[in-house]
């Protein structure tokens, strides 16, 4: 097994949205020069131990304390350097005058240089990573990333669990994969954000709906290097397994139509349907994900052309209130 | 081959409240009215339709078929249409005047929704939806094992069927679009919530009445004691509704009209309250066995005197006055009873109790009633 | 099988906030052992929740509502009624539905009866006028238990040895939006469709006060307390329940959830396939239930909280709201 180690800064940054650029908060690998909406993406195989060393960026810091929560991970562990504590303990919510401020241990502006959050990947999945420390304000200003891990012998041609999302008889092999990370983004508040200085969250009304950070047109461009590095266009081929590997990281619900295919649902919260005793798999030609939720699900697309994957709710396919735009992005498949 | 025309074109709903709401809807002919929801298709597994579009409406229209595949416009495979490389449609659509013909064969049974592919941000919420229901290929009526939503051996035999779409209105969209002002979506506040386009106590009439032009089908759900009764619900909304029942569970057999069960393994389940999500389809068999309390075999309460009890607060009742099915009792003075048969009604509602009012006021809004008779005709809940 | 005997008061009364706000409410409050003569001392003490109505599988349940009127609205003479939300086949006559029965006048008494034959997690709440009643408050959970507790002498969720836990902990949803309850308070009307909530409450109330104990004396009429205890190793049962006007999701980072239960009925395909599953997350829509079984993890402080996060707030002013802590012990 091995150890994955990263090394993540948090900084402020600019995204461009249909809009304009507004200003947002997002986490970077150690080298990179500006932080990036969603955050790196960690992989890592179960078994494996993930070490994630969070840091300030020195030059542009977001001036507030910043922490890194796991849902959907067991027995984190923590140090600081040099605030302490010096060797791995658990994580632990963090109080002040006998009330939560943190749900986990954070770095102190002041105090810390270096927080090391440690853990086992211990099953197969897609996971968030996001802040702890005013998660309201924090993930919605950009701080939340994703953690996928493969079962043992997924890059192994030949083994029973290569390229499959969950291993072999959970239904989960894939020709193509694909990670939707969907959020929404409310203008007026990344302008109006102020450290240390807790924002209204009744008037959080996001304006700008996004797929791993991009708003549609934007979300069928290749990958780059800009601060929203993530495509989301899927390219395949008739009769190609494609996987749709679908976060809501953002803190509405979002109902997402598979672009008319019907798809089969192999996971939910990184819990594969199909085990040993029980095929729980089902189909859907459309999805609701709470906030938080994850969903796996393999669509095998009968018929060239180009389909358009979006949200069902079809107010959020505007980008300042015009068609088209949005939580939307297209599947090519060609025969 | 099953030919189907639908027209785009405009009318006016109405509220129960007195409002009138210019909207888009579908309708059956050229000279029909458009109407909400859109004309009930129902098809069966295995045959080829045909859909003709035609629009007179002034901006493009399409329908989008979700769970169905194979979807050919004018003899070609479907396509995203654009306008000076920007997206308008999601598929082949007809332009103001024009017409599209859709033609597919449903290769599974089940609960669908048909709905605008063209600025849908505004299309749908104006109206232009409607539902499908796909038979399985050895669908007949007339025999119990065959009478099912998904196919003999399935566990989805039922006795009555219904459809119920849910949707929600916010007049100032429809008021913009009518004086062909922009409206901003995000300003989406809804005042009125609908089952088959009518909000309650509209939702309670009877399908095809002549001052409902445009609003056709009622939403009573109506069945007798032990019976299997196939709810089928679409969210046609851009929002999710929970619709409760009252009376009994319901248990879900189906998800956007594909059956819970791989091979031999059942994956249907009970719930009091199902999520209709936003362009989702549930099918459910709601069946309401008697407690068994009779005349003969009497409620282990004493029935107080109705003088001193609430009975018609809200101007009327839909309880007969005795604790028992089919029995008539006596009820307060000036409180009118719509109990003919003694039947029982049971509140089927979204549980987002604003959105059971009409502009606020309850009751209202997306509302019906399971009425359950000590014996009905067949020829009631059945969907054509 | 047992005979239980309840009688709850329909009344008014005002609850706090962890800002220091107070609220009207309507709701219920106890006095199933209160002397008929002094029935009148508890108007204006209506709690948020409701009474917990807490019964077995097979129990013949008699439970008599009291309209107590509104003493802080003596001029609102609204009659009431109990809704059992989820009740399988029940008749109009006890199912509280106004519309479709009869409601309970001031002064007035009616009873009504169950005999409840499916455990579960259910609600009862007032079905007059629903969207105020219950917003204003009148709203309370219900467990069923099962046979199996009695005949095993353990702790069961439902009739299956896969539902067995050590403790059980409510986690009660609702919303409150101050505008309707200060308006009600003050003879005027509300356009429900403006309804906008700034408070969001576990068990009635809203972090901090959440973790307060019990009857906390600061609170009297906000009794439940939504702190879960529990030893390592044991098994948790979360009964949730959503009696809210929103949707919500809810988390415990760390804490793999396993429902066996949805509105009231276990997880069982039409063939007995059980088909309970895990999540990390519980969304959960108004008017659902969801019975929720966890490990309690290493000794620690694990938060629970909505994940809608906007939602996490005292209205809008500092963290607070549907948030509640797990503390697990070491094993002793």
């Amino acid at each position: 097994m091995a150890t994955i180690t990263r090394v993540l800064q948090v900084s402020t940054g600019s995204l461009s949205l249909p809009g304009g650029n507004i200003p947002f908060w997002g986490f970077a690998d150690a080298l990179r020069v500006i932080p990036q909406l969603p955050g790196p993406i960690i992989e890592a195989t179960a078994g494996d131990r993930i070490l994630i060393f969070l840091m300030r960026n020195f030059f542009r810091p977001i001036g507030e304390p910043i922490s890194i929560l796991f849902p959907g991970q067991e027995n984190v562990l923590v140090r600081k350097i040099p605030g302490g504590p010096f060797i791995l303990e658990p994580v632990k919510p963090q109080y002040s005058s006998g009330k939560i401020i943190s749900f986990t241990n954070f770095l102190d502006e002041l105090q810390d240089l270096i927080i090391e959050y440690s853990f086992i990947a211990r099953k197969a999945g897609i996971y968030l990573y996001e802040s702890g420390t005013n998660p309201e304000k924090q993930i919605q200003m950009g701080l939340y990333g994703i953690i996928i891990i493969r079962p043992p012998g997924y890059n192994n041609p030949g083994h029973p669990n290569f390229k499959t999302a969950y291993g072999t008889d959970t239904n989960s092999f894939f020709d193509v994969e694909k990670i939707l990370v969907l959020s929404e983004i409310d203008s007026v508040m990344h302008n109006d954000v102020l450290p240390n200085v807790y924002y209204d969250m009744l008037k959080f009304k996001p304006d700008n709906w996004v797929i791993n950070g991009r708003s549609f047109p934007d979300t069928v461009n290749e990958d780059n290097n800009s601060s929203q590095p993530y495509g989301s266009q899927i390219n395949c081929r008739v009769g190609q397994r494609v996987l749709l590997r679908i976060v809501n990281a953002g803190l509405q619900n979002h109902t997402l139509n598979l672009g008319g295919f019907v798809g089969l649902v192999v996971a939910e919260d990184s819990f594969p349907l199909k085990t040993s005793t029980l095929d729980a798999t089902y189909e859907k030609t459309s999805l609701t994900l709470g906030s938080g939720q994850r969903m796996d699900i393999i669509i095998t697309p009968n018929a060239s052309g180009e389909y358009y994957l979006f949200d069902r709710g079809y107010h959020h396919l505007v980008n300042n209130d015009h068609f088209p735009g949005g939580m939307m992005t297209k599947i090519n498949v060609s025969s | 081959m099953p030919v189907i025309d639908l027209w785009a074109k405009d009318g006016y709903l109405s509220t129960p409240d007195g409002n009138s709401i210019y909207f888009w809807g579908f309708s059956k002919s050229e000279t029909g009215p458009a109407q909400l929801p859109g004309p009930h298709i129902v098809a069966r597994q295995g045959e080829t339709i045909n859909i003709n579009l035609y629009n007179t409406l002034t901006e493009p229209v399409s329908i989008s078929f979700s769970g169905q595949s194979g979807i050919m416009a004018d003899g070609q495979p479907v396509q995203p249409q654009y306008t000076d490389g920007k997206l308008l449609s999601f598929f082949n659509h007809a332009e103001p005047g024009g017409m599209v013909s859709y033609t597919f064969t449903p290769s599974f049974p089940g609960t669908f929704i048909y709905e605008s592919g063209t600025n849908p941000h505004k299309q749908v919420p104006m109206g232009l939806y409607g539902g499908m229901v796909v038979r399985p290929a050895d669908y007949n009526p007339d025999a119990r094992e065959f009478k099912t939503a998904y196919g003999a051996g399935t566990d989805t035999e039922y006795d009555r069927e219904y459809l119920l779409i849910t949707w929600e209105i916010d007049p100032d969209m429809h008021q913009a679009v009518e004086e062909g002002k922009p409206y901003q979506v995000s300003k989406f506040l809804p005042r009125y919530w609908t089952l088959n386009g009518r909000c309650a106590p509209d939702t309670m009439l009877m399908d095809g009445l002549d001052y409902l032009p445009h609003q056709p089908y009622g939403s009573m759900i109506m069945g007798q004691p032990g019976e299997k009764i196939l709810m089928r619900y679409i969210g046609a909304g851009i929002e999710n509704h929970p619709l409760h029942p009252h009376g009994t569970h319901t248990r879900v057999v189906a998800v956007d009209g594909r059956l819970l069960r791989n091979e031999n393994v059942d994956l249907s389940f009970k719930r009091f309250t199902v999520l209709v999500g936003a362009g989702q389809t549930y099918d459910q068999i709601y069946q309401w066995d008697d407690l068994g309390y009779t005349t003969q075999n009497p409620i282990p309460t004493i029935l107080p005197n109705l003088r001193n009890m609430g009975v018609g607060d809200a101007g009327w009742t839909m309880w007969s006055g005795s604790p028992y099915l089919g029995v008539k009792g006596d009820i307060p003075v000036g409180v009118v009873s719509y109990n003919e048969f003694g039947e029982y009604y049971f509140m089927l509602h979204s549980h987002e109790e604003l959105q059971i009012t009409n502009w606020g006021e309850f009751p209202g809004g997306m509302m019906t009633m399971v009425a359950i008779y000590p014996s009905l005709s067949p020829a009631v809940g059945i969907l054509e | 099988m047992a005979t239980v005997i309840k009688r709850f008061g329909a009344t008014d009364g005002w609850v706090s906030m962890p800002d220091g706000t107070d609220h009207y409410i309507f709701g219920f409050v106890d006095i199933s052992v209160v002397p008929e003569n002094q029935i009148f001392q508890y108007r204006g003490k209506a709690t948020l929740l409701a009474p917990l109505l807490d019964v077995y599988e097979g129990d013949e349940v008699y439970l008599t509502l009291t309209n107590l009127g509104f003493p802080n609205r003596p001029d609102l003479d609204d009659t009431h009624t109990i809704h059992w939300h989820g009740f399988p086949n029940q008749i109009p006559l006890w199912d509280g539905v106004p519309e479709a029965s009869i409601s309970v006048p001031v002064g007035r008494d009616f009873t009504y009866y169950y005999q409840p034959l499916d455990p579960g997690t259910y609600i009862h709440h007032c079905h007059f006028e629903p969207v105020e009643h219950i917003q204003m408050g009148m709203v309370g959970p219900v467990t069923v238990r099962p046979k199996l507790e009695k005949e095993l002498g353990l702790k069961f969720a439902y009739n299956d040895e896969n539902t067995a836990y050590d403790r059980e902990g409510l986690i009660f949803l609702t919303e409150l939006d101050p505008r309707p309850h200060h308006l009600v308070a003050n003879v005027q009307e509300f356009d429900w469709t403006e309804y906008s909530p700034e408070y969001w409450l576990i068990n009635g109330r809203s972090y901090p006060d959440t973790v307060k104990p019990a009857n906390d004396q600061s609170m009297p009429q906000q009794p439940f307390s939504a702190l879960v205890e529990a030893y390592q190793g044991e098994k948790v049962l979360l009964r949730f329940v959503n009696i809210g006007f929103q949707q919500h999701c809810l988390q415990i980072p760390g804490v793999p959830l396993k429902v066996v239960g949805l509105d009231a009925q276990q997880l069982r395909g039409y063939n007995g396939e059980d088909i309970s599953y895990w999540r990390d997350v519980i969304y959960i829509a108004a008017g659902q239930t969801m019975d929720v079984i966890f490990t309690a993890p290493r000794a620690g402080i694990y938060p629970l909280y909505n994940r809608n996060l906007n939602k996490n707030t005292i209205a809008g002013t500092e963290f607070g709201g549907m948030v509640t802590e797990i503390r697990v012990s070491p094993k002793p």
